[in-house]
């Protein structure tokens, strides 16, 4: 049965009320599709366990961190059930290892991996691998316990899996980029893939990654590639980003009104700049120097220019600098209405001549 | 085919104060009109010489000059003509709005008025047939919107025979439609001499044309996000 069919019947089951049936369907999707995020939201529905239903969660959780509901049922959980609280579990049941419930109640962190440690240093490794995953579902902040889980993996999936907790708690590890290297993903993979690199802020082989997912055979990972898509491709033009000075923030915003202004006055002249009036001729200049001022104290407070004018004795007050730079702002316009209106009032209009 | 609304949210701000507010002015200033229409004849006829842009005028120095550039894109021929203009402005206004900031959104859009007044002065500066509306700013904003968000999607509404559709279109389409229907019309005017014409094309298109100076009026943070190509 495909993926999507399994997940189908087991919904279906599970509003039927056939719990436990659903249970076992969602068990075993998850276990040949640990990428199925939808299928660890109804899991947590239906495992009867409050731990479990954590473990569900943080899995969706971790597969789909946009996802509000995820995180909200999650925090409900973990503040019903405090003693779970610290970060309980992660998918790494894979494989079938589940963990012994003995191994769970080992409170003494340090001292359990230590054990693990030594299994691995004595060559026992399917014992090491077995009780490592169990303590990777207890402590699963533990980024000493990921790395021995990416050295130890036992096969490429749970190494992805491995590389992403890894990758999740320590982005800069040292050497777990050489790791992610190496891997040759399946088309099933090209989805974890994205999700490493994105997590190790290489956006242009996250992006190549999750658009070989677009084209995966699992939905899930379509929608989920297709949803990251946008927010790396941003990261990719964010590196390449070219950034505007103070300064020519400055002169940009100072000349837009300008050129409004005079465009006014080239009305106000009877569109012959030869007409314009004097006055208003330096009333556009002092506009801009408004402007400018009124966009320096906004946008570039620190400019050498705005410190020299902050020197002299009236405009040591950062009240009266703004003032005086809204004056110049205010007072060309307000001269260029008493213009018009004084050539208004000086109009004889005859309606006779004109109809 | 008139456009509605724009379906896409806006990132900075979430009310268009100033677009509305210019809606509400123009409301207004049209409800003054029909009670002069209805009270006073001459004085209506005076307040569209006198605040409308006439091009006579405007070469000869006489009237409001300056002051009737503006007042003239707030002055309009009916309800028709306002209703027209409004809907455009409130479908592509919007997110203009959004990326310039209300007071940069206001001085673009009289900009746009204005340059789209003296193209329309030029090209019949003979003439005393005052100008009005809001158009010329309009298309301004349009052509900002093209720049701003291409493939943005706007709401029209097509009639047909006595029904009409409402029907998502991208962005350009709309624009270019509007833009492209303009030209032979502007160069009848000008070719022709087709004076018969009551729309102003040519302000329309140099509205269009002021537009494309959208980014003199961005905020900083749009400016830097258009000038890397992000999604403003």
């Amino acid at each position: 049965m495909m993926h999507n069919e399994l997940f189908q019947t087991a919904v279906k089951k599970a509003k039927a009320g056939e719990r436990d049936q659903a249970r076992k369907l969602l068990l075993t999707l998850v276990e040949r599709n640990p990428q199925h995020e939808l299928a660890w939201l109804w899991l947590s529905e239906l495992v009867p366990e409050p731990e479990d239903k954590i473990i569900a969660l943080e899995n969706a959780l971790t597969l789909n961190p946009e996802r509000p509901q995820t995180q909200t049922r999650l925090t409900q959980l973990r503040q019903k059930y405090p003693k779970l609280s610290q970060p309980a579990a992660e998918q790494f049941s894979l494989n079938g290892h589940s963990p012994s419930p003995e191994s769970l109640l080992v409170s003494d962190e340090a001292l359990r991996f230590a054990e693990i440690s030594e299994l691995f240093a004595q060559n026992q490794v399917m014992d090491g691998r077995r009780e490592l995953a169990a303590f990777l579902r207890r402590y699963s902040h533990h980024e000493a316990g990921w790395w021995l889980m990416v050295q130890h993996a036992d096969s490429q999936a749970n190494l992805l899996t491995a590389l992403d907790h890894l990758l999740r708690l320590n982005a800069r590890h040292p050497e777990a980029f050489q790791y992610v290297e190496k891997i040759e993903p399946t088309n099933e993979q090209y989805l974890q893939m994205g999700r490493l690199y994105e997590r190790l802020e290489e956006w242009e082989t996250a992006v190549r990654y999750y658009k070989r997912a677009l084209k995966s055979p699992i939905n899930a990972d379509r929608l989920l590639a297709k949803k990251r898509l946008p927010h790396v491709e941003e990261q990719v033009k964010l590196a390449k980003i070219k950034f505007t000075s103070p300064s020519a923030t400055v002169l940009r915003l100072a000349i837009g009104p300008t050129l409004l202004y005079t465009m006014l006055i080239f009305v106000q002249a009877g569109l012959n700049p030869l007409h314009t009036p004097p006055l208003l001729c330096l009333s556009n200049i002092a506009f801009f120097a408004g402007l400018l001022l009124f966009s320096g104290l906004a946008y570039a407070p620190e400019h050498p220019w705005l410190d020299k004018v902050r020197e002299t004795a009236v405009f040591q007050n950062p009240l009266a600098l703004r003032l005086f730079s809204l004056a110049l702002i205010l007072l060309p316009i307000l001269l260029l209405l008493l213009h018009a209106i004084a050539r208004l009032r000086a109009f004889n209009l005859n309606l006779n001549d004109l109809l | 085919m008139i456009p509605l609304t724009d379906l896409q949210p806006n990132r900075y701000t979430s009310f268009p104060i100033m677009t509305l507010t210019l809606i509400v002015v123009n409301m207004l200033v049209l409800v003054l009109q029909f009670l002069l229409l209805e009270f006073n004849i001459d004085g209506y006829i005076e307040l569209i010489y006198l605040f409308g842009s006439v091009p006579t005028f405007v070469i000869s120095q006489q009237a409001a000059g300056a002051l009737a550039s503006i007042t003239s894109t707030f002055l309009h021929g009916g309800m028709l003509h306002l209703v027209g203009n409004m809907l455009a402005l409130w479908a592509f206004a919007q997110r203009v709005e959004d990326a310039c900031g209300p007071w940069r959104f206001l001085a673009f859009y009289l900009f746009c008025g204005v340059v789209a007044d003296i193209i329309s002065t030029m090209s019949r500066s003979t003439e005393a047939i005052p100008g009005i509306g809001a158009s010329g700013a309009v298309y301004g904003i349009m052509a900002a919107y093209l720049i701003l968000y291409p493939r943005g999607r706007i709401k029209m509404m097509i009639f047909y025979g006595f029904g009409f559709w409402r029907v998502p279109f991208r962005a350009y389409w709309v624009i270019l439609f509007f833009f492209l229907t303009e030209i032979p019309n502007a160069l009848g005017v000008l070719l022709i001499n087709d004076v018969e014409s009551s729309v102003a094309h040519w302000a329309h298109l140099g509205g269009f044309f002021a537009g494309t100076l959208i980014f003199l009026f961005l905020r900083p943070d749009a400016f830097h996000r258009f000038r890397n190509e992000l999604p403003l």
